[in-house]
């Protein structure tokens, strides 16, 4: 499994732990989005599982990335747009760390 | 003589046990001649009346005499308890103190001299006017310590009062005005001072059990370590009567938690601040956080959500800080409250609450919530910024058994989201292995 699926899974992982906590019922698939108005996420939400998603993958990789900064907020093309998305965009912030 | 009616009082019980020092009995006959003592003392070192002193001690029989005699020689008194860690030079320098007087444990008493006269202009006056003063240094969460100048006689116009007399633990320190306030009352009432050698669960309730004390005025941090310690089973507390929880917000599962674990004793929640002294309160109820408070002495109003108070016994002004009061006299406290008619409850610090996305988060009640999950010992609500959110709430616990942290956390977010609105519920939860507890029992949120 690439890098890129298993920051999937994790994430995937992460919002199956909130969906626990919060005891409700969310169905995400690669291209749903996690933020605006067809997220199945209100905001506290989308900063738990990105803070649970930013601490696991830090911890399982050994790196030190930043998910929710300033940055990610004012790029054009949402990292927070779906789950896919998300993903990526840790995968390249993972790579920019490495090299 | 200023608190000649204080003395009066000790001369009609001269066997009554005054105070409890090192588990030995100080009677009311011993604590006037220690007086006596103090007085001369004050002469063989040449003290004149409005010389600032520190007084370096704790709650000693021959430190209560000699912060009496002082006070009655008209001296402006600036008490730092013994143990609490602070530049003895520095506040020295801010209060003006030309010596100072180290009351050691075996009760001898020790004098440093200083070079510092008195020049500003509410030490004079009060020098000027005869009056004793008490210096009272805030503990400063935030920046340095401010020193708050009290004209004693207004400050002590409400011991005059006959009340109950009791066997009061002073658990609050002797530099602190919630302790000065315990220590009047209790000799202001012909009652006994029990003192402490330490303030740790164990100490305390050896002391409670020991002395048969019947009021015990605290802090809820406090409160919360007694019952997380799991001490409280092996000590007989059975003379508790009143326990008295001030200068923080309680958490009201703490509070629920007390009242199962002590149904005989009565919770009374109290208010006070160094600059306006310690209003006389009220609790609802037992179990409940909304007090009222006031008296005679105190006019109390809200302006936009933060208590405002007017008291006799305010302070005469900060020595090193701008004045707090507007010109009618009104203090803003910066402390939230809801209002229900006549009863207020306090939210929290204003400086301590967290906006969450434009809503506010008030720590002490989400601590409260923490405390109702398994296998935490203690829990400190804290902020971190963040870029959508502005701020998230952060938890910072401490467990009574190890555990894997994510599993904590996913259970302190379970239990959260059941009892709060989602913008309370903490983003972030981290293992906490700082001290979280000023020497003064209170909870510190900031680093």
């Amino acid at each position: 499994m690439s890098r890129r699926d298993d920051l999937k899974t994790l994430l995937n992982d992460c919002i199956a732990d909130h969906v626990r906590e919060t005891n409700t019922e969310i169905h995400v698939e690669d291209e749903t989005p996690l933020m605006g108005s067809g997220s199945p996420l209100n905001s506290i939400g989308l900063v738990i599982v990105v803070t649970n998603f930013e601490s696991q993958l830090n911890e399982k990789f050994g790196a030190q990335v930043i998910l929710a900064s300033e940055q990610a907020m004012s790029m054009k093309r949402s990292p927070f747009r779906s789950v896919e998305a998300l993903s990526d965009y840790a995968d390249q912030l993972l790579a920019a760390e490495s090299s | 003589m200023p608190l000649q009616w204080l003395l009066d009082r000790f001369q009609a019980c001269p066997h009554d046990d005054a105070v409890i020092w090192r588990d030995a009995v100080t009677t009311y006959g011993e604590l006037l001649r220690q007086i006596d003592a103090a007085h001369e003392f004050l002469s063989a070192q040449q003290v004149a009346a409005g010389e600032s002193v520190m007084l370096d001690a704790d709650f000693s029989p021959t430190a209560v005499a000699l912060l009496i005699a002082s006070l009655q020689q008209q001296l402006l008194v600036v008490p730092v308890a013994s143990h609490v860690v602070a530049d003895r030079q520095d506040l020295a320098r801010i209060a003006e103190c030309s010596r100072r007087f180290h009351v050691s444990a075996s009760g001898s008493y020790e004098t440093e001299h200083f070079s510092h006269r008195l020049g500003h202009q509410l030490l004079t006056t009060l020098r000027d006017a005869a009056s004793p003063g008490l210096v009272l240094f805030s503990s400063g969460s935030t920046g340095r310590p401010k020193a708050a100048v009290h004209d004693v006689d207004s400050l002590v116009a409400k011991f005059k009062k006959p009340r109950h007399k009791q066997r009061l633990v002073t658990f609050l320190l002797f530099d602190h005005i919630g302790g000065f306030n315990t220590m009047m009352y209790g000799l202001a009432n012909q009652g006994c001072l029990i003192t402490l050698e330490a303030r740790d669960p164990d100490t305390v309730c050896r002391a409670i059990e020991q002395h048969r004390a019947e009021v015990l005025p605290t802090s809820p941090t406090f409160l919360t370590l007694l019952l997380m310690s799991g001490r409280l089973d092996h000590y007989d507390l059975s003379s508790l009567k009143v326990i008295n929880y001030s200068t923080e917000v309680m958490p009201e599962s703490t509070l629920s938690q007390l009242n199962a674990r002590f149904p005989d004793v009565t919770f009374r929640q109290s208010y006070g601040l160094s600059e306006v002294g310690i209003l006389r309160s009220q609790s609802r109820a037992n179990d409940s956080v909304w007090i009222r408070v006031g008296g005679e002495d105190y006019q109390t109003r809200v302006v936009d959500g933060l208590l405002h108070i007017k008291a006799r016994s305010s302070m005469v002004g900060y020595l090193n800080a701008p004045s707090p009061f507007d010109q009618d006299g009104w203090l803003n406290t910066h402390d939230e409250v809801e209002v229900d008619g006549q009863w207020f409850r306090f939210r929290g610090r204003q400086s301590d609450i967290i906006n969450v996305g434009g809503e506010k988060v008030y720590p002490a009640e989400v601590e409260s919530v923490l405390f109702e999950v398994e296998n935490i010992a203690d829990a400190t609500v804290t902020k971190e910024p963040h870029p959508i959110l502005g701020n998230i709430v952060v938890a910072l616990v401490r467990l009574q058994h190890e555990e894997d942290l994510q599993a904590v956390a996913s259970r302190i977010r379970k239990h959260c989201f059941s009892k709060l609105p989602d913008y309370k519920v903490p983003v972030k939860v981290l293992l906490d292995d700082g001290q979280r507890v000023t020497e003064r029992f209170k909870k510190k949120r900031q680093d």
